[in-house]
């Protein structure tokens, strides 16, 4: 073919400087360390990176709800280890009250030490995350949720906080307070009993629910007359009655009751329903119970029912303190599961946008040096062609 | 004798010729458009003479110009071909690099705004978490609006190139018509002799012309030329030229389009060259990238009212717009005689399609077609206020009266992006909180609890106020002592909007009660809602998310800039291939001028020394008689 001067030269210059551009690129994504400069560069890798991109900011969205909710958790955490502490030491100290040794000063002592729990016990309700924020105040948490000191009056709500922590889980970040430490009970949760103004030395040993589906929650007055019990609803129906022996249960509606001692003609015991009694109240009660007079032995028989109550209810309370502290356990399981999640799927996203964008070393070093090869061949090339030229031998 | 003497002076003319061709070639071996001549030369004959002819030396016919027709018409198609695919390359990979850039792209912003609404979901209390978000939403809202101002800003760029290349394009016309009166001129005067390098000035204006828009050539006899653009309209016509003109498109929309002699639009039928180039890139690019930013921001918008208007603020009152509305732009043909004006409002962004349309009346009813492609889309409604024309994601609304055959632009979101602002300024109406909180009371003896409580409809007059539902069996419920409904465990209690869920079984005589939460709350029910934004789907359908349809775009522009680059690349080749071909058969090359230059040289001495002889053999004659 016949070649023109001036072409020769142009597209001598044309491929250096398409060489050139070629080695550009190379440099700015060793510069860089990254492959794509822009989304021409691989427009699916580019457009996945994104996608990518958002997925791996999300995971660190969840890894700091999870963050939060595990701060949150650990401190209620360690408040309700704190509180069944305190509802062990009220247990101990109602067990010491029942102690027929005790006078009404050493009785006066402990009861003393039981309202000092009382107000430790507020004052764990009352704990705050250390920025403000009460644990056990629903979505109310800007105020202490716990006030007074007769009645315990709750500024709260029932409300949760859920926190988002994987795609699909949330986890509440704390419990309402009205859920730890008001929606108890007193008795044993089912039915309480009470002793009347009895003259007799009969006082609570047992009592317990056999059968749930039998207990109809009436309230209902066991009186003796004569060695014999009998048993009335309210509607003053005799629905059970026999001969009264110490220790032994007497057994109606699905629930069974004993008693040691003796009663007088026409003592009685109400078995009722239990009504919501909260965890103040119930050290309340234990307080009051203290103070009751322990002169006779009628008198000592009546404490023993209403101390028998108290330590059922203190006892309940315990489990359901123990069970709130395990569903904390299990949401913080949950965290560390959601964590172990989100790091797994971050990682795959993190290996995917990595492959997606990050620079190849080796293969981009290597194409250097062939790029640069191949740039100093053509220089030299068009060095040497250029420097031909028929005219130089006419002379 | 006299014959050789001649003959010898026609070699010393032709050669001379030859030599002064040769220098021309040389001198112009660098001159853009340049083709090379060479002298024709032909021997002459003699007369008869009894013991046959003999000849008469040599005479130089012509100086031919050598060039192919053929390759020079392949050249402006390859140079309107390279130019257009350079010109929408240039602009894609602009566009390519705003988007796909990690500090001016959508990415950042985008993010950090699902992490602030992340933040104040798992601290809906915290002033500083509300403060944060109410930042991050506006930056969020400036960079849609930086993102759209850089696309209102090329729209603006290729409008100016529009102008100026067509103003290029009719001065180039007017320069080709004049030299198409000198060359029929310059033939004329030199007996039908080629004006060589006039030629060659000529295909130079052509190339330029081809290079910017699409044209085609046809010859003329006296050796003009005519130019026409690819709809047929002739730019140049032997020795008159007409123009190339930009003005407002039909609707005044701000849109340029191309007319010719500032009478018909073209733009339609103008392909190739920087023209076609940019025509491309507006409509292909600019379009509807625009108006898929501006459906994004339609969609965010959307989504966070819909659900910020679930929640209740810090003040204790029902969220209202976090981003302010976006609306659509409708422009009315200046040629309409009615006096209807329509207005564009974006009722679901889901069905939004990022397409333009056109609106028109027939004197009877409206009709819309998709702006892209002409197809009809269906309408249903009256156009009025309360019954507006609805299609695709748009009501529209008819006010005054149209005339038969009114139409009008309709662009629902070519400016949402820039219309994306946060309205609420006091951090403490962001409504991160449940409007309603139940709560079980405590004397309750069933296992029942309160497992979630959520909005339905957050319009209900009704919402705020208080309930009380009353199980008056287990299976059964009245509200506000009222009524008896039934319940199974896994019901919903749906109430005045809400939708109360409880978990184990309820006893009778329990009662839940559901109430207004207060100022103040801490809690983070809608904050979580609005946090799981990031993740719903909100346009397509609800089959994209934000940052699918931004991956999208991405990708798009991405591709699109990559498919640009290639196609210059390979439109490079191609016209390199066939400049190659002209370089082959046109450029002068040293070498074989230098050859030429010995060569003419050599004759020219032998002719020169053909002279010698004559005068010598003359001289023997003269000589001869002398003695």
């Amino acid at each position: 073919m016949r070649i023109s001067t001036s072409m020769l030269q142009q597209s001598a210059i044309g491929q250096l400087q398409k060489q050139q551009s070629a080695l550009a690129k190379t440099q700015l994504q060793l510069a860089t360390g990254q492959r794509l400069q822009s989304a021409a560069d691989d427009p699916s890798g580019a457009a996945s990176a994104v996608g990518l991109d958002q997925a791996a900011a999300q995971y660190q969205r969840y890894q700091d709800q999870i963050n939060v909710a595990r701060n949150r958790l650990g401190l209620e955490e360690n408040v309700l280890a704190d509180s069944v502490e305190l509802l062990q030491r009220v247990r101990e100290i109602a067990v010491e009250l029942n102690n027929g040794t005790q006078s009404m000063q050493t009785r006066g002592i402990l009861a003393n030490e039981l309202k000092g729990l009382r107000e430790q016990l507020v004052s764990y309700a009352n704990a705050d995350d250390g920025q403000g924020r009460y644990l056990f105040g629903g979505s109310q948490d800007g105020v202490a949720p716990f006030s007074g000191n007769g009645i315990v009056s709750y500024a709260g709500d029932q409300q949760q906080r859920l926190l988002q922590v994987t795609g699909s889980r949330t986890v509440a970040d704390a419990d309402p307070g009205s859920e730890v430490f008001l929606r108890l009970r007193d008795g044993n949760g089912t039915f309480t009993v009470s002793s009347g103004a009895n003259t007799g030395t009969a006082g609570l040993k047992n009592a317990r629910l056999t059968d749930a589906s039998l207990w109809d929650g009436g309230s209902y007055t066991l009186s003796f007359t004569g060695g014999n019990y009998e048993i009335r609803d309210s509607g003053n129906v005799v629905v059970a009655g026999g001969a009264y022996a110490q220790g032994q249960a007497i057994a109606f509606r699905g629930v069974d009751v004993s008693f040691t001692g003796t009663p007088a003609d026409g003592d009685s015991f109400t078995v009722g329903p239990s009504q919501q009694r909260d965890m103040f109240a119930q050290i309340d009660e234990l307080v009051r119970v203290a103070g009751l007079p322990q002169d006779t032995a009628a008198q000592r028989a009546q404490v023993q029912t209403a101390m028998h109550q108290s330590l059922t209810a203190i006892d309940a309370t315990s489990l359901h303190v123990s069970d709130v502290r395990a569903t904390v356990g299990n949401r913080l399981a949950v965290l560390d599961d959601a964590e172990s999640q989100n790091a797994a799927q971050n990682e795959t996203t993190q290996a995917a946008l990595s492959s997606i964008r990050d620079l190849d070393y080796a293969e981009a070093a290597t194409r250097l040096s062939q790029q640069l090869t191949a740039l100093q061949a053509a220089q030299q090339t068009f060095a040497r062609v250029q420097g031909m030229s028929l005219f130089d031998y006419l002379r | 004798m006299s014959d050789l003497l001649s003959i010898g002076v026609s070699g010393l003319l032709a050669y001379r010729k030859a030599l002064d061709t040769a220098g021309h070639n040389i001198a112009n071996v660098n001159t853009p458009g340049y083709s090379r001549q060479r002298v024709e030369l032909g021997s002459r004959i003699g007369g008869p003479q009894g013991d046959g002819y003999i000849g008469a030396g040599v005479s130089s016919n012509t100086v031919k110009r050598l060039a192919d027709a053929l390759i020079t018409t392949r050249l402006q198609g390859d140079s309107s071909a390279y130019s257009r695919a350079e010109t929408f390359s240039g602009i894609a990979s602009r566009v390519d690099s705003w988007l796909s850039d990690t500090d001016s792209g959508l990415t950042r912003p985008l993010q950090s705004f699902y992490d602030a609404l992340s933040g104040l979901s798992s601290n809906p209390g915290s002033s500083a978490a509300r403060q944060t978000l109410l930042s991050a939403g506006q930056s969020l809202a400036s960079r849609y609006s930086d993102m759209q101002s850089q696309f209102d800003g090329l729209e603006t760029e290729i409008n100016q190139r529009l102008t100026q290349t067509a103003d290029e394009v009719t001065r180039y016309a007017k320069q080709v018509a004049d030299l198409n009166e000198r060359i029929v001129l310059a033939k004329g005067q030199a007996g039908g002799q080629p004006p060589n390098d006039l030629l060659d000035q000529r295909d130079s204006l052509i190339k330029e012309i081809a290079s910017r828009i699409g044209i085609t050539t046809t010859d003329q006899d006296d050796g003009g030329i005519n130019v026409f653009t690819g709809s047929g309209q002739a730019l140049v016509l032997g020795r008159q030229a007409n123009s190339l003109t930009v003005g407002d498109d039909a609707y005044a929309s701000g849109r340029k389009e191309l007319f010719f002699s500032g009478g018909q639009n073209i733009t339609a039928q103008t392909s190739g060259g920087v023209i076609g180039g940019l025509l491309d890139a507006r409509r292909e690019l600019l379009d509807p990238l625009r108006n898929d930013l501006g459906r994004m921001a339609a969609g965010l918008a959307e989504a966070m009212n819909e659900q910020h208007a679930q929640g209740m603020d810090a003040k204790g009152q029902m969220g209202g717009d976090f981003f302010a509305d976006i609306g659509g732009s409708v422009y009315g043909a200046r040629a309409n005689t009615g006096n209807a004006t329509v207005s564009v409002g974006l009722s679901d962004a889901g069905a939004l399609t990022g397409d333009d349309y056109n609106l028109s009346y027939n004197g009877s009813g409206w009709q819309l077609t998709r702006a892209r492609d002409g197809s009809s889309v269906a309408l249903t409604g009256s156009g009025t206020a309360g019954d507006p024309l609805r299609a695709e994601g748009l009501s529209l609304t008819v006010g005054g009266t149209p005339a038969a055959g009114d139409r009008y632009l309709v662009k629902p979101t070519a400016q949402g992006a820039s219309q994306l602002r946060v309205a609420i300024t006091d951090a403490s109406r962001i409504a991160a909180a449940s409007p309603v909180r139940a709560s079980a009371a405590l004397s309750n003896t069933g296992s029942a609890t309160v497992s979630s409580i959520g909005v339905s409809d957050a319009s209900n007059s009704s919402l705020l106020s208080g309930v009380t539902i009353q199980f008056t069996g287990p299976n059964t419920y009245s509200v506000n002592g009222s009524g008896s409904f039934a319940f199974a465990a896994g019901d919903s209690i749906e109430v005045n909007g809400w939708s109360l869920k409880l978990s184990g079984s309820p006893a009778s005589g329990d009662s839940f009660s559901v109430s207004a939460n207060t100022a103040g709350s801490n809690d983070n029910g809608n904050a979580r809602a609005l946090a799981k934004l990031s993740t719903v789907g909100v346009l397509d359908g609800g089959r994209s998310t934000l940052a699918d349809s931004q991956a999208a775009l991405v990708g798009r522009a991405g591709a699109q800039a990559q498919q640009a680059s290639l196609q210059v690349d390979a439109q490079a080749a191609v016209k390199a291939q066939t400049e190659t071909e002209q370089a082959s058969m046109s450029g002068v090359n040293l070498d074989e001028e230098a050859a030429d230059l010995v060569r003419y040289q050599q004759a020219y001495q032998a002719a020169a020394r053909v002279i010698a002889v004559a005068n010598e053999v003359f001289q023997s004659l003269l000589d001869a008689a002398r003695n």
